[in-house]
């Protein structure tokens, strides 16, 4: 089996790590530089930083964040929320970030995923989607976090993304997120069969229970955790255990 | 003892912030240089890397960090490349083409190929993956003396070097039945495929391990 990664999301609001429920409704939680260092001493794979009101301002904040986490967090770290050209990428990949993750501006003009590929490599792009459930069975792609329609099929979408250059895709479910009551399988699942790139389960996580289905019916490759950190409910560490129990493929911590 | 100096080699090519706070971490002064050094100059040699072969070997050649790679080999003081600048250290890289390396390692960078019958190969081979080692105690004398054989680094790549000589590799690992090439070494020059600055606690013994070699 294909080894899963394991990655905290920390949405950022101003000075803040915050979380919301349906991507609305927003609560402070905390510092997020505190909280993506104690995932990193928990043993987190990856961490997601996600300026939730970037798109709204026009630029992404984070790049002092980001300066002073890679001075303590020693694992990739991928950074969204208003990246706009090339240039927006280039400044957050040299202030610590491994990948730049766009929505709104590549739905607004896709060929910026071509053109951070080509400067950076398919590698540093993450296309997020932001997935809501329509009556007739379809997911429409949302766009500024969840706020604005962009009348965008999601299945379509990720189709084109994947052709201009996209290496990884954090696929959320605006219906599912801060509702522990699980993942959208049947929306990964359209999905991780369509394309080849790695896909990310982001949005309900309540239990490694969750995590299996995402994996095993889901066929995702990683999975973004926010709520089930943050509030404390699990840790990363509790998390990764239970996994492997459940023969996830996922990295072993300690070895003998 | 004083503090151990490392020089990363910025020729305009990747991200090297972590690379120099991992650096740092472990207990040593980073330079980053945006012009080439004399080998004289240079303590402890980091050669960075990312993107395609052809693309970052020019962008060492323009920068001299060619010539001053084989100057360096020649100290005996410890260098690492890291990712592509681990490919760097071959003769031969076949990414669009076959172009000319730096030729400390003899040997190939070769694309990773599925195992026959394999239709769901993913490229790159992106994530963490735990690192064997080919020859017990061949790790006790380099950057990787600190690590267990199962511990897991991050990865990041399409190709690998495959070296003329199987003496040459320090370290394997497994992805998706195909063995890759996860380090390799020559004397006081070792190479990582993977990021040591992207892979927790481990890669940053193995940084520290180098940085004190």
């Amino acid at each position: 089996m294909r080894p899963i990664r394991l990655i905290a999301r920390l949405d950022i609001k101003g000075p803040n790590l915050i979380k919301g429920i349906h991507l609305e409704g927003l609560r402070v939680i905390g510092d997020p530089q505190a909280y993506a260092q104690r995932y990193y001493e928990q043993g987190i794979d990856e961490i997601i930083y996600m300026d939730s009101v970037a798109s709204l301002y026009g630029r992404n904040n984070l790049s002092e964040l980001l300066e002073h986490t890679a001075r303590h967090v020693f694992v990739p770290i991928t950074v969204g929320g208003g990246v706009r050209s090339v240039e927006d990428a280039r400044r957050l990949l040299r202030t610590g970030a491994d990948k730049v993750a766009i929505n709104t501006a590549a739905i607004s003009r896709p060929e910026l995923l071509s053109e951070i590929a080509e400067e950076f490599g398919s590698q540093a792009v993450v296309l997020s989607v932001e997935a809501k459930r329509l009556n007739s069975g379809r997911w429409e792609a949302y766009t500024d976090n969840g706020r604005e329609h962009s009348g965008r099929d999601v299945v379509e979408w990720v189709e084109e993304a994947e052709k201009m250059g996209a290496g990884e895709l954090l696929l959320t479910s605006i219906d599912q997120e801060g509702t522990r009551r699980g993942f959208d399988i049947e929306l990964l699942s359209a999905i991780s069969n369509l394309v080849s790139i790695p896909v990310i389960a982001s949005g309900g996580m309540g239990s490694t229970a969750d995590l299996v289905s995402a994996v095993e019916n889901g066929h995702a490759d990683a999975v973004a955790m926010a709520d089930i950190l943050h509030y404390d409910r699990m840790t990363v560490e509790s998390i990764r255990g239970e996994a492997l129990a459940a023969n996830m493929n996922i990295r072993e911590l300690s070895v003998s | 003892m004083s503090t151990p100096k490392v020089t990363v080699l910025d020729f305009g090519i990747g991200n090297l912030y972590s690379v120099c706070r991992a650096v740092e971490k472990s207990g040593a002064e980073v330079a980053l240089v945006d012009k080439c050094p004399r080998a004289d100059q240079v303590e402890r040699l980091i050669l960075p890397g990312v993107g395609a072969f052809a693309k970052c070997l020019d962008a060492m050649r323009r920068f001299g960090a060619v010539d001053l790679s084989r100057e360096f080999a020649e100290t005996g003081r410890p260098m690492l490349g890291i990712c592509v600048g681990m490919q760097a250290l071959f003769e031969i890289g076949e990414e669009f083409g076959e172009h000319a390396g730096i030729g400390i390692i003899p040997g190939r960078v070769k694309q990773l190929k599925p195992l026959a019958g394999n239709n769901a190969f993913k490229l790159p081979h992106v994530g963490w993956a735990p690192l064997e080692c080919p020859r017990p105690g061949s790790w006790d004398s380099s950057p990787l003396r600190s690590v267990k054989p199962g511990e897991y680094t991050y990865f990041v790549h399409s190709y690998h070097g495959i070296p003329d000589q199987n003496g040459s590799i320090l370290a394997t690992t497994t992805y998706d039945g195909i063995k890759i090439t996860a380090a390799v070494s020559k004397d006081n020059v070792t190479g990582v495929q993977f990021h040591p600055e992207r892979s927790g606690p481990v890669g940053l013994r193995i940084m520290e391990s180098f940085v004190t070699s």
